[in-house]
């Protein structure tokens, strides 16, 4: 550890779709060290500049930074098992919304025992809850749920199997 | 904006699992700060090892129906200048629009830089301004282009 950017390009790619709903996209790198701002300026001129080559409808787009882990592989212990989820639930500012994160292969250690439940008096269950409640020290973004609302209150956590087809 | 940041999990047996949260911070610092600082807690909670992740944003637009001629495998191939021993940059465009490719009333199937229209000319130099890399990270030179086309595939 930890995850860090700039081992490989940023990619930016623009998703067309034809006539008969048939889907292909164009995708160009950027420096590793290309700020926010710029990227997403780009993804307007992309679109622009593509529109003017293709006749296609420019349906979607997509930015994406690679983090790559900085240090040598270990393997995982033998109870390591990523289906089993530790899920994670706070509540945001929007009464109507709230925000979930499923960590995969929560250590049984951590449950309370007889039950499914996370013990979030341990240090490590704890540590959790406070990023999101209260943000990485130092940074003023706080963490949102998918659909912008800022985390507020935890809710529960507690630990669920579920098959990671698609994580 | 609001950006995903996803972390990748593997267990002994190989198996992926992803956990994904979200911020609408604005610099490339903050995000990278709280995939870190999540990394740092999520690791601690979990026995499997974090592999990897990614931060990323994405749109969807809604719109009525391309136009009959649309087809994305008719692509435009748009090639750059030499940037390395016997490797060019390309980009690959689907669907291309042989109106704007094509020189009027020209059989061409690939203009270079001083046949093509100037609609096609500003749309290359378009794409290819801003740094754009190959995915090695080589920069393709956005002044240099040396030929556009279409290619089926």
């Amino acid at each position: 550890m930890p995850l860090v950017l700039g081992q490989k390009p940023i990619s930016v790619t623009i998703q067309l779709e034809d006539r008969d709903k048939n889907r292909s996209g164009v995708t160009l790198y950027y420096p590793s060290d290309t700020e926010l701002t710029e990227l997403v300026a780009i993804v307007a001129g992309a679109e622009a500049a593509i529109g003017l080559i293709s006749n296609a409808n420019i349906v979607g787009a997509s930015i994406n930074l690679p983090l790559v882990q900085n240090t040598i592989n270990v393997t995982a212990p033998e109870e390591s098992d990523v289906e089993r989820k530790g899920v994670f639930s706070f509540a945001t500012t929007n009464p109507a919304s709230y925000a979930k994160i499923e960590i995969p292969s929560v250590d049984n250690a951590l449950v309370v025992d007889g039950t499914n439940v996370l013990d979030a008096s341990s240090a490590a269950v704890a540590a959790v809850i406070a990023l999101f409640r209260f943000g990485v020290p130092g940074f003023a973004a706080p963490a949102t749920n998918g659909v912008g609302f800022d985390i507020t209150d935890f809710r529960s956590a507690y630990k669920r199997h579920r098959r990671s087809g698609k994580g | 904006m609001i950006w995903r940041i996803t972390l990748e999990f593997s267990d002994r047996d190989s198996n992926l699992g992803r956990c994904a949260i979200h911020s609408a911070a604005t610099t490339v610092a903050a995000l990278v700060a709280l995939a870190q600082g999540f990394e740092a807690v999520a690791g601690d909670v979990s026995n499997a090892v974090i592999v990897g992740g990614s931060i990323s944003a994405s749109w969807r637009y809604s719109l009525s129906p391309a136009p009959l001629t649309s087809d994305v495998k008719r692509k435009a191939l748009l090639l750059s200048r030499q940037i390395g021993p016997l490797r060019y940059g390309s980009l690959l465009v689907p669907s291309a629009n042989y109106n704007a490719l094509k020189p009027d009333r020209c059989g061409l199937r690939y203009v270079t830089k001083t046949e093509a229209p100037a609609p096609l000319r500003g749309a290359i130099q378009a794409l290819l301004t801003g740094g754009v890399v190959d995915r090695f990270g080589v920069v393709l030179p956005s002044q240099d282009w040396v030929l556009a086309g279409a290619s089926d595939e």
